[in-house]
Order: C-alpha cells, then structure tokens, then sequence
C-alpha cells in the first residue's frame, strides 16, 4: 500500500519539493534587496513632519520592520515560515492530498483494494503513507531554509522560537491534511475535493473579518503571527486543532467503514 | 458437462440467506435472494442486465450494505478476505503501471500472491511486460486483472463477466483456466451474459431476474429433468400442474416444466411438440415466460 501509494503521488511530490526549492533560492538571492528596499523607504524627520498622521503612522511601521528585517533570524521567520512557505502549506497538503481515496473510486480502481483489504487497513494504509509524504517535505523545508541560510553566510540559528513557530505549522498542516483527506473519503470523483478544498483555503481568511469568528481562521497560527511577534506557544489553540484533527480523521474512518462502492 | 461427484461436498463455501438491498436511489436491485456455493464447483450466476447480478457480488464482498445474510466459509467477508480472489465488471487497473511493477505491487498487497503464476498467465497471454497498462486495450486489461488474480492462492474466486472483451481464443483459455480451478479444489463464482460459455464449464447454475433468483440447480440436470413444450395456442393449462414458465406467443403455447405430472401430461396431448432445452433454450424460455406463469 505505501510503495503504491508513493508511486501515485510521485509526480506531484517531485513539482512541490522543486517548486519548494525554487522559492527557497529565490528568497536567498534576494535576501539584500530586501534589505535595501526597506531601506530606501525611510525618510528624513523634516520631511516627515509635513506629512499626515495617517502616513506618519505607516511610515512609522515601515521603519520598524524595515529596523526588525536587518534581523537574518527575523527575516527567515517572517518571509519563508511567515510567508512564501507557510502560504503555501495549505494549498501543498490540497494537491496531496484530495486524490488518495477520490481518484481510486474515480477511476474504479478501489475495487482491487477492497477486494484484497479490510477498509480499516486501506484507510490507515493509504492516510499514514500520505500523511509521511506531506509532514516529511513539510519537515524538509522547515529545517533546509534556516540550513541554506546558515550555508549562505546568514546569522541564522534554530532558536527555541524557531522550533515553536515549525511545531505550529506541522500541527496546522496535519489538521489541513486531515480535512482534505475527509473531502477525498466524501467525494466520488476528483473535481469536488479539490473544488470544496480550494474553496476552504480562499474562504477561511474572511473569517478574520468577523470578530466572534475569526479564531476559526487557522492562518495566523500556522503563519506564526503571535510566535514571530511575542515569541510565545500557542497551546490552547495547538490542543484545539489537534482534537479536531482527530475527530476529523475518525471521522473519516467511519464514513470509509460505511461507505458503499 | 458430466459433474465431478467426488468434489461436490456438502460444504458451503458461499451461503446467502435473504439478502435484500435497496440503493439510495430507491431501486430495489435485490429482493430477498436465497442461494448456496458448494465447495468444488463453478456457480454461475446469470441473468439480463438489471436483474441483481453485480449487487449480489458486491454484497458478497462487503462493498455496499444489504439486509439478510452472507457468510463466506461459514465467516463473515472480512475474516476471510484473503482466501476471495475477485475480478470485478470494471477491469480498471492503475493505469500508470506496467503489468511487471503492477506484478511488484501485488505482492506487497496481496496476501499469498504467487509473482511467478502471474508471470506465466502474463506470457500465455501475450501481454507486453514493459507497457503502461494505460495503452492497454480492453481484453488486454481483463487478461492482466485475470492474471493478477489467479496468481493469489485463493479458495474462492469470484469472476464478474471474466471474458468481457477477450478475443475467442484468450476466452476458451480462461474457460479453461477457470475449470482447472476446480479441478484443484477451488470454488468458482462466475457471471457472464455468454451463456454457451457457461454451459461449458458450470457445474450449477442460479437465473437472476428483477432482484430475484428464478431458478437454481445442477447444469446436468436441465436436460435430464426439464422439458418444454410447444402447445396449440388454445390449450387450456391444467392449474393443478406445476410450470417453470409459460408463454403464448403468435402461434404457439411455451410451457417450461420440471414437475413429473406436468412432463407425463403435456407429452400425451395431442399437437404437442416437446424439446429437451440446453441452457441457452432454458434461459430464454424462463426469462421471456416469467410474466406469463
């Protein structure tokens, strides 16, 4: 089941870990432009002086991180794990993910496995090898950007900051990844999965929009927002989203167990 | 075909007990069937399309929930999964493979899969080892899901429509291959819409028709015990009798009968025209008189 399981998912492995790469080079290359750039956007005191409040404010802020970004440590944190990276995160564990149980019932494939395995051994079999395939590139790119940075004469370390802002994407990926597995156990074709988890990424950012809802939107966990700005674990929200992850996956298991084919 | 007396024990490989199922859809594809596999023989389940064939083997195999029954060795499905080789309807294979990884692949999964039988069912066969099964045509997909299956050392094999899209020569050599199957001790469960082929190899027989079995019993013994009989049009049935099926059509009275009284009294009526049926004449007579008994 592993070794068949990879074999699917092959192709898609290798685009993301290049894709993955890409990014991580190009944020490297253009680690001093960045520096410049914020650089450039500060401003003498006279000049500021005349501008409006509003502007000063921004201005003031840009400053800030302009300040913050001189930082290797930071600048890692915010624009791999914070951004290009952590951004990514959800949509890599969709394209992973959504085809594991909806192309073999697509295809009319499932048969062989239900004929030979009992469902529970098919389920575990199948989410276990793609829950390796997508918590292993995500471990892989956690740890080889604060390496090549290292590499590429960086003042980078793995700092216990560090390690909690990774520990919190490996949560926030898994609970992703438990998601998109029950829309690829629910779903009989391939469209809807993918569909209904597209629809999941884009629309959970507007939840942010709500006050009394925006603690449904898992993106500033899994982006770090409260590790990068007060260096701090969020444990609540990290137990929440694993109790859910594994009501979602049992979840998913007993839907399998049920379901006809 | 003469049956082997000696393989015909009186354990059940198969025992169905009331088996209903009803789809979401509300269609009633199964109404409360009965039937047994006994140990040592090729069963073949046969009936038109629609009729119940494919539910029943999906309810064997546990994949969709039914009422009633099923008990594979006197176990239910999921103790005995890796003693049931299957090949489906749907011969899909994953199309990304060739038939030597997919052979690899097998023996990772399969529990007591033979890679060497595969290789040699591949050969005789004639399937390109090295070719994505993808450019596969039909016949040669159903060749490679026969050969993966065959290579699992198995009890009871389930064939759904085993020769679909085979060449007349590669279907003579699976008849072949499925008989030989019981000569070594297996159990064979076996649909097709070929009824010559059937005929061939099928120890007993059960006609499936609107989600009910119609009739079930030995192949010999279609032609020792059944007749049918062509009537004049106006021949009144006695009631009292037992019939199978029966049919007026544009000129004739189409009785099927098995019941000795039955036999005795149609054969001395006047105008009668009495025909020992193969299966193929069997089928068809019980099928297109079903309505009329």
């Amino acid at each position: 089941m592993f070794n068949k399981t990879i074999m699917e998912m092959k192709f898609r492995i290798i685009i993301f870990a290049l894709f993955f790469v890409l990014m991580l080079v190009f944020l490297i290359v253009t680690r001093p432009f960045i520096d410049e750039m914020f650089s450039q956007m500060n401003i003498g005191s006279e000049q500021m002086e005349n501008l409006p409040d509003f502007f000063k404010n921004i201005l003031a802020e840009t400053a800030q991180v302009s300040k913050m970004m001189e930082d290797d440590q930071y600048f890692l944190m915010s624009q791999w794990y914070s951004k290009n990276f952590g951004q990514f995160l959800p949509l890599f564990a969709l394209i992973m993910t959504f085809t594991i149980f909806a192309r073999e019932v697509d295809k009319g494939t499932i048969y062989f496995l239900l004929a030979k395995k009992n469902r529970p051994a098919i389920f575990w079999g199948k989410t276990l090898t793609g829950y390796f395939v997508v918590i292993g590139l995500t471990v892989i790119f956690s740890f080889i950007a604060p390496i090549a940075m290292m590499l590429s004469g960086y003042s980078v370390t793995f700092s216990p900051q560090l390690f909690v802002l990774i520990v919190q994407q490996l949560i926030g990926v898994t609970f992703f990844y438990s998601l998109f597995l029950l829309f690829s156990v629910l779903f009989n074709d391939q469209i809807k999965p993918i569909l209904v988890g597209i629809i999941v990424i884009v629309g959970l950012p507007f939840l942010s929009m709500f006050e009394s809802v925006k603690w449904l939107n898992p993106y500033p966990y899994i982006l770090g927002t409260q590790v990068i700005s007060n260096g701090t674990f969020d444990g609540i929200y990290s137990l929440a989203l694993m109790v859910i992850t594994a009501i979602i996956i049992w979840t998913g298991l007993e839907v399998f167990k049920r379901k006809e084919f | 075909m003469e049956r082997i007396k000696a393989n015909a024990t009186e354990k059940k490989a198969l025992l169905i007990q009331g088996l209903d199922k009803t789809y979401r859809s509300g269609v009633h594809a199964v109404k409360g069937v009965d039937f047994t596999v006994e140990e040592g023989e090729v069963h073949a389940l046969l009936g038109p399309n629609g009729a119940g064939k494919t539910t029943t083997i999906k309810s064997i195999l546990g994949f969709i929930n039914y009422k009633g029954d099923i008990k594979v060795f006197q176990e239910d499905i999921d103790s005995v999964r890796a003693n049931v080789a299957f090949v489906p309807e749907d011969k899909s294979f994953y199309e990304f493979m060739t038939p030597e990884v997919a052979i690899k692949v097998c023996k990772r999964i399969i529990d007591q899969f033979d890679p060497n039988t595969a290789f040699e069912f591949m050969r005789r066969f004639n399937l390109p080892m090295k070719k994505k099964i993808k450019g596969f045509s039909h016949g040669m997909k159903t060749a490679l899901y026969l050969s993966l299956c065959l290579a699992q050392k198995s009890s009871l094999y389930i064939f759904d429509e085993p020769t679909w899209g085979l060449d007349p020569i590669r279907r003579d050599d699976v008849l072949e291959i499925i008989r030989n199957l019981v000569i070594d001790g297996k159990t064979v469960l076996y649909t097709s819409h070929i009824i010559s082929e059937v005929e061939k190899i099928t120890d007993r027989i059960s006609i499936m028709f609107d989600g009910k079995i119609l009739f079930s019993g030995y192949t010999d013994d279609i032609k020792a015990n059944y007749r049918i009989y062509y009537l004049p049009l106006d021949f009144k049935l006695p009631q009292e009798l037992e019939y199978l099926s029966a049919k007026r059509d544009k000129e004739k009275l189409i009785v099927l009968t098995g019941d000795e009284t039955a036999i005795e009294t149609l054969r001395g009526e006047a105008d009668t025209q009495e025909v020992i049926p193969n299966l193929e004449i069997f089928f068809q007579t019980l099928l297109r008189g079903k309505n009329y008994v």
